[in-house]
């Protein structure tokens, strides 16, 4: 065991890789094939080892032997047996189940040996599952059972290679443009070349299927884009908002060859359909008057040869329901985390697909395809009089009067003036806070509540360059592209939300113009029970690997600098 | 004799016929009892011939038969053989069963030769001494064979000093000798002998001849009846380890491993480990049990949890057992407390505690060899007896305690104690593997075992021998016993603990061992301990932005340090620490400085300190107050007015914390109150609390139980 080798791995699955290392680079890219990345500070980035890494790199076409061999070869201390076994194990388990499509009619489950297939038929969970035994090592399975069938697999443990294939939807011709309108040239980056092919595997039997993971600002949207030029096929996009319908729409009609009357919104204010139709989780979980969601036969509405799924860590329980009905139709997710909140990465592996790609963020801020952030806590005191109100509170509204800090305008002025030439996004919680901050600087607001007309104003003028600065509630946090916003003032934030977090900061990190660089300030109370919750926040944006700077500001400085 | 004093020639003759049944018709016939009437059917084909050689006889009414007459003593002694069935797997308690029901309580006694009825655990002795080889070897060495029964035959009995009825059975001019032959027959064999089979062995003796001698050998528990379990043949054999012992071989030098067909090796001091880890986890003080002085329980979790994990062979499935751990826990505690690195503090029953001691720390702070050069100093093999401590005259055979004893020995028995020759003969036996080979550990130990017992060379050894049998002489069997187990101990405690031995599994699953430097240095080939232990990197720690301290290479001194304003997340290498505004607070509380704390971390690591956690340790500090909590008397006024009044009269005695709340210090209250007073307001209550009388316990009504 070299001393210098960059690899320690730990009993409890989880792998530490030194950056530092010389071979750090290699092995990281050999380590994200098997191993999810947990968190990358600074020195030492942490991956783990799960079931379904294992799996995924499985169905990638890593074998076992390979993933021992990375950790074996670099590992600075013996690897523990029970870690090797295990994987081993969890290996030879992927595979041991094919879904095929029958001769005849319907799917084939064959498994790879019959003590396997006497062990299926015994399993109380698959019993309705599981029709008449074409073989003695394999079941005729029905093809409207086929996303159940795999969920309740893989939660017994028993991941499903499906090779049963896809139907083909209806045929539409599009490609990807050469020049945006705006007359500037675009190509797919090697990443996003990278990420396409992998989903659709020269559209064998492998393909079709896949989740692919990217940091914010590298171009998911393209990649999605990229998907539908190679499949040739109408295609159903269901994403987070009604702002990040619009802009999928614009993206198309930016960079494909597809016209207008191709494609359609389905959201909350339209309802057209197309051969590419965009629509939100929202409208398809909305649930009528009699409680039935009605929007939900949207899937079944167009003979649909790819459904693409943005943010696909965010996809609601109801429609993984309906997506396993849907197992016949290609399917592409796409995120910046497989880390779901309630759990369900599972269901995204079986229902969606495995991961395609997973493209570190350091690589890509190294080779200036998203921009290299600076994250900075400010810390202000409470005036006074708001102190006395803040130590008087309940604790629940002790959060509220911290984040409602009257000095935070005055740093926000301070903020600007240090960014002149930066175009801003100051974002908050609280409608009343952001509005009084928008009246101080004499801008617009946007909240839930401004109308999309305005929205959309205010978004192209930003865009085009003739508004430097947006004041915006939360309404921002998801999927609004902004992409020469290169500063964040975050005035106020869902408790210690990290995914929060990560969405603000994924607005600012589009590759700019010039000087690739972006700010994010955070305006804390001081000693208050935000500065608690901050300090989550400060994990998070740490763990990721971003620089954090703390700054104190004294009362007096505040002051005299407004 | 009970059971089996019967006509073995005639049983020679039913033992021909039995073996001629069906395998169903012989197990009825071992559990047949004498007049128990059964239905013929049960024997089919075989009624016939059964009725024909009297072993069943008809009734008068036709279809139920029963014991014949004259086979009825044979049949008891069969129902005997199935009773105790002595082969395979022969056990104590069958063999004290088999005389229980087989021999008088005369004979018993008798048996070995010694009389000693009342004698402490004298049936366990005899027990012990008939499955020893010495048995059978003292009547086949025996010069005089009939001399030799008489001591087993005596006519009066002491205890009751009345006259024995057992007689002497090497009576007939050629049972002692026909006896012998017999034993060695059996001794011959591998398995049991069929009955049937024993003229064969035995040659043209009348089968008389031959029925006095199974008779003898019997009676002497020299053989033992028994049946066949896989064909129910009744049959005769030595005490099965007798046989095996007195067919035995001396096994040979074991054939050298060839190094490259071991797959896997583990040769880690994982005592050093084990004690290392414990001094860490003692940098916090550990709480002890009151009534046992172990380790509370979560502390004992913790403790198991860091200790480096064994390959499978060595200790159990995937790492190691519970009690392995538990074991580990307390041999490196005791060997801690031993070296003082650790001591107990507090009273029992009350924070009774395990702490790290200033050598402790200063231990810790060590590289690896030096740890496990001081570890092991006083473990290391005695001197040569040729050394000057040796002709200062120390009695070397029977001195318990000498005063150049050493911890070589991991135990202190009273068969091999810490006396320094077992030690010599130990370390004699495990310098044999300082050949430069990989040998297999099963082969090398049998042939220490067998080759190189102390207990094989009379005069030198003898009297370690005798030690703690209080004059009874212990069989050879119970002296190799001894011997297995000081040699599994040593390899275990001494040499594999502490990575005297590598240790490596072949893909056929062989055991091998090899001696290493540290075992030479242990067994005294070398002065020169070469360890070198872990990496060598000095500030192998890096702390990152998210507050976490990684270890890159494990550094026992730096957890010492750090565990004290960090929380621990694990141990050895890897993430272990993370720094918390809680660690923080109680670090300062326990009188650390914010300097201390950060020049640890600067010192641990060649990356520094993010600056995000430099500033929030600050912070975290900045916040620690400490104040005391004083009980004062609050004068609550019902006016503005009142409390001036009171403030002129009492001046600086009371302080005024609201416009019409005072306080005022309790040891000032009598004079406040005379002061007031003067001025027409009058204090009441605030009296200091008195304690509180304890209520006299009531006694317990005692329960009636009538």
């Amino acid at each position: 065991m070299p001393a210098d080798a960059p690899l320690i791995v730990q009993g409890d699955f989880t792998v530490l890789l030194e950056v530092a290392s010389p071979a750090h680079a290699e092995v990281r890219g050999r380590l994200l094939a098997f191993a999810d990345l947990v968190k990358s500070p600074e020195h030492v980035h942490t991956y783990r080892i799960t079931p379904l890494s294992i799996w995924n790199a499985c169905s990638a076409g890593v074998s076992v032997e390979r993933i021992t061999d990375t950790l074996t070869e670099f590992a600075r201390y013996p690897v523990p047996d029970h870690v090797l076994r295990e994987i081993a194990s969890l290996g030879t388990r992927f595979g041991q189940l094919v879904l095929r499509r029958a001769e005849e009619e319907g799917l084939l489950l064959e498994a790879e040996s019959v003590g396997l297939a006497n062990e299926l038929a015994a399993m109380r969970d698959l019993t309705d599952l599981l029709g008449p035994r074409a073989s003695m090592r394999s079941f005729r399975i029905a093809d409207e059972v086929r996303g159940k069938l795999k969920r309740s697999l893989i939660k017994l443990g028993l991941p499903v290679r499906d090779r049963a294939g896809f139907a083909e939807g209806e045929a539409l011709a599009l490609a990807l443009n050469e020049r945006t309108l705006a007359g500037e040239e675009f190509s797919l980056r090697g990443y996003q070349s990278q990420a396409m092919e992998a989903f659709h595997a020269v559209g064998s039997e492998r393909g079709g299927q896949g989740v692919v993971v990217l940091p914010c600002g590298a171009g998911k949207t393209v990649v999605g884009m990229a998907c539908m030029t190679a499949l040739q096929t109408s295609t159903l996009i269901l994403t987070t908002s009604v702002t990040a319908v619009r802009q999928w729409l614009d993206e198309l009609l930016d960079k494909t060859t597809l016209e207008a009357d191709q494609i359609a919104e389905y959201s909350g204010h339209r309802k057209e359909i197309a051969p590419v139709t965009v629509a939100t989780y929202q409208i398809l979980t909305h649930r009528g008057k009699d409680g039935r969601m009605r929007h939900m036969d949207l899937f079944g509405r167009r003979n649909w040869g790819l459904i693409v799924y943005d943010e696909v860590h965010l996809l609601p329980a109801p429609v993984f329901q309906r997506t396993a009905d849907l197992q016949a139709r290609r399917r592409l997710g796409l995120t910046a985390t497989l880390v779901r909140e309630d759990g369900l990465e599972d269901e995204v592996f079986a229902l969606i697909g495995p991961k395609c790609i997973d493209v570190p963020w350091k690589e890509l801020e190294s080779q200036g395809w998203i921009a290299r952030a600076v994250c900075t806590e400010i810390r202000l005191p409470l005036p006074p009089a708001e102190h006395r109100e803040y130590i008087q509170a309940s604790e629940r509204a002790k959060f509220r009067i911290a984040a409602e800090n009257s000095l935070k305008v005055d740093v926000v002025r301070e903020v600007l003036s240090q960014h002149p030439d930066d175009q801003a996004i100051v974002i908050g919680m609280y409608v009343d806070q952001v509005r009084l901050i928008a009246e101080e600087l004499g801008e617009p607001v946007l909240t839930g509540t401004s109308s999309q007309k305005l929205r959309e104003k205010l978004y192209r003028e930003f865009r085009a360059g003739t508004r430097r600065l947006l004041v915006v509630s939360k309404i921002a946090n998801f999927a609004v592209d902004l992409p020469d916003a290169s500063l964040a003032i975050q005035v106020s934030g869902t408790f210690g939300s990290r995914q929060e977090e990560a969405q603000r900061l994924g607005r600012i990190l589009r590759p700019k113009k010039g000087v690739n660089q972006a700010r994010f300030y955070t305006l804390v109370s001081r000693n208050t029970k935000e500065q608690t919750f901050a300090l989550h926040r400060q994990l998070f944006l740490c763990e990721q690997g971003y620089e954090y700077r703390l700054v104190d500001r004294e009362p007096s400085e505040v002051q005299e600098k407004a | 004799m009970k059971l089996y004093d019967i006509d073995w020639a005639r049983f020679l003759d039913y033992a021909k016929h039995l073996e001629e049944l069906e395998p169903e018709t012989r197990v009825i016939l071992c559990q047949l009892k004498p007049q128990e009437p059964i239905d013929d059917g049960h024997f089919g084909a075989d009624l016939e011939k059964l009725v024909k050689v009297k072993v069943l006889q008809p009734f008068a009414k036709p279809g139920r038969v029963r014991l014949h007459e004259e086979f009825r003593e044979t049949s008891k002694a069969l129902r005997a053989m199935a009773r105790f069935p002595l082969w395979p797997d022969p056990t104590p308690s069958v063999l004290r069963n088999h005389l229980s029901a087989n021999f008088t309580r005369e004979e018993r006694d008798l048996l070995i030769g010694e009389y000693d009825r009342y004698g402490y655990g004298s049936e366990w002795r005899m027990l012990s001494m008939l499955t020893s080889v010495a048995h059978l070897r003292g009547f086949m060495e025996a010069e005089d064979p009939t001399g030799w029964e008489r001591d087993r035959v005596v006519a009066e009995l002491p205890y009751r000093q009345q006259q024995s009825d057992t007689e002497p059975v090497l009576t007939g001019p050629h049972t002692a000798a026909d006896t012998g032959t017999l034993l060695a027959a059996l001794a011959s064999q591998t398995r049991p002998v069929a009955f049937v089979e024993l003229r064969k062995h035995l040659g043209r003796r009348a089968k008389a001849r031959i029925g006095a001698a199974i008779y003898a050998a019997v009676r002497y528990a020299l053989a033992f009846p028994t049946l066949d379990p896989e064909t129910l043949s009744p049959a005769l054999t030595l005490w099965p380890p007798v046989a095996e012992r007195w067919n035995r071989t001396p096994t040979p030098w074991p054939e050298p491993v060839d190094p490259d067909s071991v797959v896997r090796t583990f040769d880690t001091p994982w005592g050093l480990e084990d004690v290392t880890q414990l001094l860490v986890a003692a940098s916090e003080p550990l709480r002890l049990r009151s009534n046992d002085r172990a380790l509370f329980a979560k502390a004992q979790r913790e403790v198991e949890a860091s200790l480096l994990a064994l390959p499978d062979l060595m200790g159990g499935s995937e790492g190691d057992t519970e009690w392995l751990l538990e074991t580990r826990v307390n041999d490196a505690r005791n060997l801690a407390l031993e070296r003082e690195l650790l001591t107990e503090t507090g009273t029992s029953g009350k924070s009774l505690r395990l702490e790290l001691t200033a050598e402790g720390r200063d231990w810790l702070a060590r590289p690896p060899r030096e740890r496990l050069e001081l570890l092991l100093e006083p473990m290391r093999a005695p001197l040569d007896s040729d050394s000057e401590e040796e002709e200062d005259g120390n009695d070397l055979h029977w001195d318990f305690d000498p005063p150049t004893s050493t911890e070589f020995l991991p135990y202190s028995g009273p068969e091999l104690g810490s006396s320094k020759d077992a030690a010599r003969v130990v370390a004699e036996s495990m310098r044999l593997l300082d050949r430069g080979h990989v040998l297999p550990r099963a082969h090398f130990v049998r042939h220490i075992l067998e080759g190189h017992s102390p207990f094989r060379n009379p005069p030198e050894v003898e009297p370690l021998a005798r030690r703690g049998y209080y004059g009874d002489t212990p069989t050879e069997e119970e002296l190799e016993e001894r011997w297995a187990s000081a040699l599994s101990r040593f390899l275990w405690e001494r040499l594999m603990r502490f990575g005297g031995v590598r240790t490596g599994w072949t893909d056929e699953g062989l055991f091998t061992i090899e001696l290493t430097d540290t075992g030479r240095w242990l067994l005294r080939l070398t002065d020169d301990l070469r360890y070198s232990g872990e990496a060598s990197d000095d500030r192998p720690v890096r702390i990152q932005p998210d507050f976490e301290i990684v270890f890159l290479a494990p550094s026992p001194a730096l957890e010492a340090s750090i565990v004290r304003f960090a929380e621990r997340l694990g141990s050895g290498v890897g993430t272990l620490f993370r720094i918390t505004a809680a660690s923080i607070h109680a670090a300062a509380n326990a009188g650390l400085a914010r300097e201390e704390v950060l020049s640890t971390l600067a010192d641990a690591s060649t990356t520094g300190i993010p600056r995000n956690v430099e500033h929030e340790i600050g912070v975290w500090f900045d916040e620690c107050r400490r104040l005391s909590l004083e009980p004062a008397l609050v004068v609550r006024c019902p006016d503005e007015d009142t409390a001036a009044r009171i403030r002129s009269a009492a001046g600086r005695r009371v302080e005024l914390v609201s416009p019409s709340t005072l306080l005022l210090d309790p040891a000032k209250r009598a004079e406040v109150i005379r002061l007031c007073r003067k001025s027409g307001i009058f204090l009441e209550g605030g009296e200091p609390d008195k304690p509180a009388k304890r209520k006299k316990k009531r006694p317990r009504r005692r329960r009636r139980y009538w």
